[in-house]
C-alpha cells in the first residue's frame, strides 16, 4: 500500500476496530488530539478494521471528521478479519500507532493480547 | 478521439457561466418555480461554449486550480464539459468530480428545499449526470473517481451513492498539496485512501497556489485564502490568512481576458482585507489592487465576499469605498455587487457566535456596523446580497426579533437579503430536517420581512443596474416573470401567515 507522502509519512496512525453503531467522536478526538500534541504531529491516519465495509463504516465515523478541525485525517478501510488485521499491525509496526476498539471484542483482543500490544477500548461489553 | 488521461468535471450547474451574471447561478439552489424545469434550468445555468475536444471556455475556478497544478505537474489533464465526456472514454483514467453544492445540504439550497419541499435543481442535475451512461461506462472501463471542493464533506450523508457510483476517494479540504500524488497513485492503480481531510496546517503557501490555465466562470480570480475574524459557523476562518502577490492576480486576469472573459469577480472571504493590518482594512494595497485591474479589465470588477465592518471602517477611516466607486471605478460600471454576511441583528447572539465578526468595533455596536454599511454601500452604488441565519445554536426568540428590527432599519438600503437556515449536520442523518416545524413564527416574521425587502429592491436594481444589455432581454423576461410570480404567490398566502402568526402569538399569550 502506498501512502500519500505529504500528509501520511510523518503522521500518527490510529487503528479503529469498529462493531457497529457510532464512535463517540469527542474521545477518539481527545486521543488523536493527545498523541498528536504529545508529538507534535499534525497529521493521523486512521485504518478502519470492520465489518461494516467502504464507504458505508462513514456511518460511524463521520462525526469525527465533522468534529476535527485542526488536524489532517486520512481514512483507509483495512478489512475485517483477524488476518487483515494482523497484516496491518505487521504494516504499522516502525510507526507509532495507537489501537482502539469500539468495544471490547475477544477476537480482536486476543491478536492484540498475543502481538504484545496495547489497545484503548471505549465501551466495555 | 479523446486525449487526456485526467478528466476534471462537474454537472451543468456548475459548468455554466450562468449568462455572465453570478448572481443568476444561485436559481440553480431552488427549485423550478413558477417556470418548467428546463426553463429555470436555462436561466440558472446555460450550456457553455466548448472547443472542439468539449473543453469549456470557462469552468469553475476550485477545477481551473486543481488543474493547473496537474498541469505543472505534467499530467495530461483537462476539464471536460459534462456533456462531451465520452470523447474521453478511451483514455480516461482518472475522473476528478469537483461541486459546491452537491446533494443540496449547503445554503441556500437546503432552505429553498426546506421550503418549497422540493429538491433543488443543482441535486437533481448532479444525481442525473452521476447517473447518466458515461459514468457507468468509465466505471466499467476502471477509471478511478475522486471527488472533491468545498462540498466534499456532503458525501458523507450519501453513502448509498458514494458506493453506487463507485466513488474511489474524496478529498477535502486546500487540495494543491495531495492532489499530484494522490492521481499519481490513481494512474498507477494504487488503492486510494477514502477519505482526506487536508487540516489548516498543511494548507499550501502562496507558491504551491499555481496560476490557471483557462479561464474561470465569469471571471473570478482569488486574492486571498483565510480569514481571521474566527466565527463559529465557518470553516474558512481556521485555514491561514495568505495574500495573493498582485502580479499573481494579474497574471490568472490576463489568463480570463485570453479567453474572452471581460469582467472580474475579486474573491477572498473580505475583500476588503486584502493586504489589511489585522481586520483594519488599508487604503493603498487597495487602491493599488483595483487600479492595476482596471488599468487592464475592460469590463466591470465585482467582490465575491466582504464583511460589513470593514465596509464601515474602510469608508470611515479611509474613504476607500467611495475612493474606489467614485474615483477608479466609475468609468466602466455603474455598480459594484458583493456577499455581504448580517448572520443576525442580535447583540448577545453575535456575541457568541461571531464575536470579531464587528471588529474593530465591539459585537455591542454590531446593529450600528450593519446599517452603517448599508448606508455607506447604498451612497456608492455597492449592491450587497445580504444573508442572515436563523435557528443557530442557542438562538432565543428575542434574538430573532432583533433581526427583525434590524431589517426594518435596512429597509431604506438597496439590497437583497436572503434567510438561511443553521442546520446541524447531526440532524441530516434522518433526512427529516426539511420538517416545518423547524421553522418557528419568529422565523416567519423574519423571512416574510427578507422576502419584502428583496422582491422592492429586487425591481429597482432590476430596473436601474441588472440585466441591461440587449442580448440578456429573454433572461431579464425571464427573471421578471419569475418575480411577478413569486410577488403573486407571496400576496395570496400572506394573509393565511399572518392569521397564523396572530394565532400563534395569542396561544403563546395564552400559555404564558
Amino acid at each position: 500500500m502506498k501512502v500519500l507522502k505529504t500528509l501520511e509519512n510523518n503522521a500518527f496512525h490510529l487503528v479503529l476496530i469498529l462493531n457497529e453503531g457510532k464512535v463517540p467522536s469527542a474521545k477518539v478526538i481527545g486521543e488523536i488530539q493527545r498523541k498528536l500534541t504529545s508529538q507534535q504531529l499534525w497529521n493521523a491516519t486512521i485504518y478502519i478494521i470492520s465489518n461494516v465495509s467502504t464507504p458505508f463504516y462513514f456511518e460511524s465515523v463521520r462525526d469525527l471528521i465533522l468534529n476535527n478541525v485542526r488536524y489532517s485525517l486520512v481514512f483507509r478501510y483495512a478489512g475485517k478479519s483477524q488476518e487483515d488485521l494482523v497484516k496491518l499491525l505487521n504494516q504499522l509496526k516502525d510507526k507509532p500507532f495507537e489501537v482502539i476498539l469500539e468495544k471490547e471484542t475477544p477476537t480482536y483482543a486476543n491478536i492484540l493480547n498475543e502481538m504484545g500490544i496495547d489497545y484503548i477500548v471505549l465501551k466495555e461489553v | 478521439m479523446g486525449e487526456f488521461e485526467v478528466v476534471l468535471t462537474s454537472d451543468r450547474t456548475m459548468i455554466s457561466n450562468h449568462h455572465g451574471k453570478e448572481f443568476l447561478g444561485f436559481l440553480a439552489t431552488g427549485p423550478a418555480i413558477g417556470v418548467p424545469k428546463k426553463v429555470w434550468m436555462w436561466l440558472a445555468a446555460p450550456k457553455i461554449k466548448v472547443d472542439s475536444l468539449g473543453r469549456p471556455i470557462e469552468a469553475p475556478y476550485g477545477l481551473r486550480k486543481i488543474e493547473a497544478k496537474l498541469i505543472d505537474s505534467g499530467f495530461n489533464a483537462a476539464i471536460i464539459d459534462p456533456d462531451h465526456l465520452k470523447k474521453h472514454l478511451d483514455t480516461m483514467k482518472v475522473l476528478m468530480i469537483g461541486h459546491h453544492d452537491y446533494f443540496a445540504y449547503g445554503p441556500p439550497s437546503s432552505e429553498w428545499w426546506m421550503i418549497t419541499k422540493r429538491e433543488p435543481v443543482n441535486r437533481e442535475s448532479f444525481i442525473s449526470f452521476m447517473n447518466s451512461p458515461v459514468i457507468k461506462k468509465a466505471k466499467e472501463k476502471g477509471v478511478k473517481i475522486i471527488a472533491g471542493g468545498p462540498a466534499a464533506w456532503q458525501w458523507l450523508w450519501e453513502l448509498e451513492y458514494w458506493k453506487k457510483w463507485g466513488i474511489d476517494s474524496v478529498v477535502e479540504g486546500e487540495a494543491e498539496r495531495v492532489v499530484v500524488e494522490l492521481v499519481q497513485q490513481a494512474l498507477e492503480g494504487e488503492e486510494l485512501p477514502d477519505y482526506v481531510y487536508v487540516g489548516p496546517h498543511d494548507s499550501p503557501s502562496i507558491e504551491e497556489i499555481p496560476v490557471i490555465k483557462g479561464a474561470s466562470v465569469n471571471g473570478l480570480v482569488e486574492i486571498m485564502r483565510g480569514c481571521p475574524r474566527g466565527c463559529k459557523f465557518c470553516s474558512v476562518t481556521l485555514r491561514p490568512l495568505r495574500f495573493m502577490p498582485l502580479e499573481h492576480i494579474l497574471k490568472e486576469i490576463r489568463v480570463n481576458l485570453k479567453s474572452g472573459v471581460r469582467e472580474v469577480i475579486l474573491h477572498s472571504e473580505d475583500v476588503l482585507l486584502y493586504g489589511a493590518d489585522g481586520v483594519k482594512p488599508r487604503a493603498e494595497p487597495l487602491i493599488k489592487l483595483h487600479e492595476a485591474i482596471s488599468k487592464v479589465v475592460p469590463g466591470s470588477i465585482a467582490w465575491a465576499h466582504a464583511s460589513l465592518a470593514a465596509i464601515k471602517y474602510a469608508e470611515e477611516k479611509h474613504r476607500i469605498v467611495s475612493r474606489l466607486m467614485k474615483e477608479i471605478l466609475y468609468d466602466k460600471q455603474d455598480y459594484l455587487g458583493v456577499e455581504v454576511g448580517i448572520e443576525t441583528g442580535s447583540v448577545r447572539l453575535s456575541k457568541i457566535i461571531m464575536p470579531a465578526k464587528s471588529a474593530p468595533y465591539p459585537p455591542e455596536k454590531w446593529p450600528d456596523v450593519v446599517e452603517d454599511a448599508f448606508r455607506i454601500m447604498h451612497e456608492n452604488n455597492v449592491i450587497p446580497a445580504a444573508t442572515i441565519i436563523l435557528g443557530l445554536p442557542e438562538e432565543k426568540p428575542e434574538d430573532v426579533v432583533e433581526t427583525a428590527e434590524l431589517l426594518d432599519r435596512l429597509r431604506p438600503y438597496r439590497s437583497l437579503i436572503v434567510p438561511m437556515f443553521f442546520v446541524p449536520m447531526g440532524a441530516l442523518k434522518n433526512k427529516d430536517w426539511f420538517r416545518r416545524n423547524a421553522i418557528k413564527e419568529e422565523h416567519i416574521e423574519v423571512m416574510l420581512k427578507t422576502l419584502d425587502h428583496s422582491l422592492y429592491w429586487a425591481e429597482d436594481i432590476m430596473n436601474k443596474f441588472y440585466l441591461k444589455e440587449p442580448y440578456l432581454f429573454p433572461v431579464r423576461l425571464g427573471l421578471k416573470i419569475f418575480l411577478n410570480y413569486v410577488k403573486y404567490k407571496t400576496n395570496k398566502l400572506r394573509p393565511k401567515i399572518e392569521k397564523m402568526l396572530l394565532e400563534g402569538k395569542e396561544e403563546a399569550k395564552a400559555t404564558a
